[in-house]
């Protein structure tokens, strides 16, 4: 009887351990929502997207959506900047779905969660580093955040539209 | 009378002068910083009406540091009220600290008879501006609120 007080004992201590690591790791989940935001469109940004080489791309206009568990949509437009507006002469669509993938990083600071989006659609994952709960900053896969331009940072904001 | 306005006048143009020369001569350049943010929270922060057909605004941060040292130093902005011939000029220092982050690098510009500005250094090439409260500005589809360092010799 006390053997198998021992092994329920331990089987609840068990369960209790997983069931914390698994809600530890729904709770670095903590960005689903919508994003937006205007890049730059340097090399290896158009690389991941698969922009042809031979197609002006100035800068890309983002709209994404995180959701539960781990899916996102990607609606993104890129294309020549039409002078004096915030808009394109001739934006071409691009759309694209997937899931993603959360982690802790402390690149940028103790707290950070990288999130890694995957889609049959990329080149390789897209990163993006959490940096407070309404800002996403773009990275390299060496988790460099990518340095924008005068016109436009890699940076999408929470929107609530 | 004449010559007495001449002499002032000369005078202050060589005090300005020197000013502006002190800021670039007697610190070291860490880097010159742009970027376009949306208009409204700047034109709240620094008390100023906001233009009806602003949409955005275009900055320049130029940052020097004191001979010595790596957390002050003096700075030059512009963008927004501060035009090209009459940019803020002021001093810099390193604070700690962001809403999100206790252990964030800050920028904070100071300028006499104005408030603060505060930009989070996220790595060296980049800045972000932060509210009063340290808190990350949130920007929109078109702008952000950061600032990328660019190839620009001084």
């Amino acid at each position: 009887m006390p053997v198998a007080r021992v092994t329920l004992l331990g089987l609840l201590v068990s369960c209790f351990i997983m069931m914390n690591a698994c809600s530890q790791t729904s709770a670095n989940h903590s960005s689903t929502g919508f994003y937006v935001g205007s890049t730059p469109c340097d090399s290896l940004i158009r690389s991941i997207l698969k922009i042809p080489a031979d197609q002006t791309c100035d800068f890309i206009k983002w709209e994404l959506h995180l959701s539960h568990p781990d899916n996102f949509h990607l609606q993104a437009v890129y294309g020549a900047s039409k002078p004096n507006t915030n808009g394109f002469i001739n934006g071409t669509n691009i759309t694209v779905t997937g899931n993603y993938t959360t982690r802790p990083d402390t690149t940028i600071n103790s707290s950070a969660t990288l999130y890694q989006l995957h889609s049959e659609k990329f080149l390789s994952p897209l990163l993006l580093i959490e940096l407070d709960s309404s800002i996403m900053h773009f990275s390299d896969a060496n988790k460099n955040l990518l340095v924008g331009n005068g016109g436009w940072g890699y940076v999408l904001n929470r929107s609530n539209e | 009378m004449k010559p007495f306005l001449l002499l002032l006048v000369a005078f202050v143009c060589l005090q300005t002068g020197h000013s502006l020369a002190q800021v670039k001569t007697t610190s070291d350049l860490i880097g010159v910083f742009d970027g376009r943010t949306p208009c409204k929270e700047f034109a709240r922060l620094l008390n100023e009406n906001l233009p009806a057909n602003c949409i955005k605004i275009k900055w320049r941060l130029t940052l020097y540091k004191d001979k010595g040292s790596d957390t002050t130093g003096r700075y030059e902005l512009i963008g927004f009220v501060y035009k090209n011939e009459n940019p803020r000029v002021g001093t810099w220092r390193i604070t700690k600290g962001s809403k999100a982050n206790r252990n964030a690098i800050v920028y904070e510009l100071k300028v006499a008879g104005d408030e603060p500005l505060y930009l989070l250094k996220l790595d060296n090439n980049i800045l972000y501006f932060l509210d009063q409260d340290k808190r990350l500005f949130i920007g929109n589809k078109d702008f952000s609120y950061t600032l990328n360092r660019i190839k620009k010799r001084v």
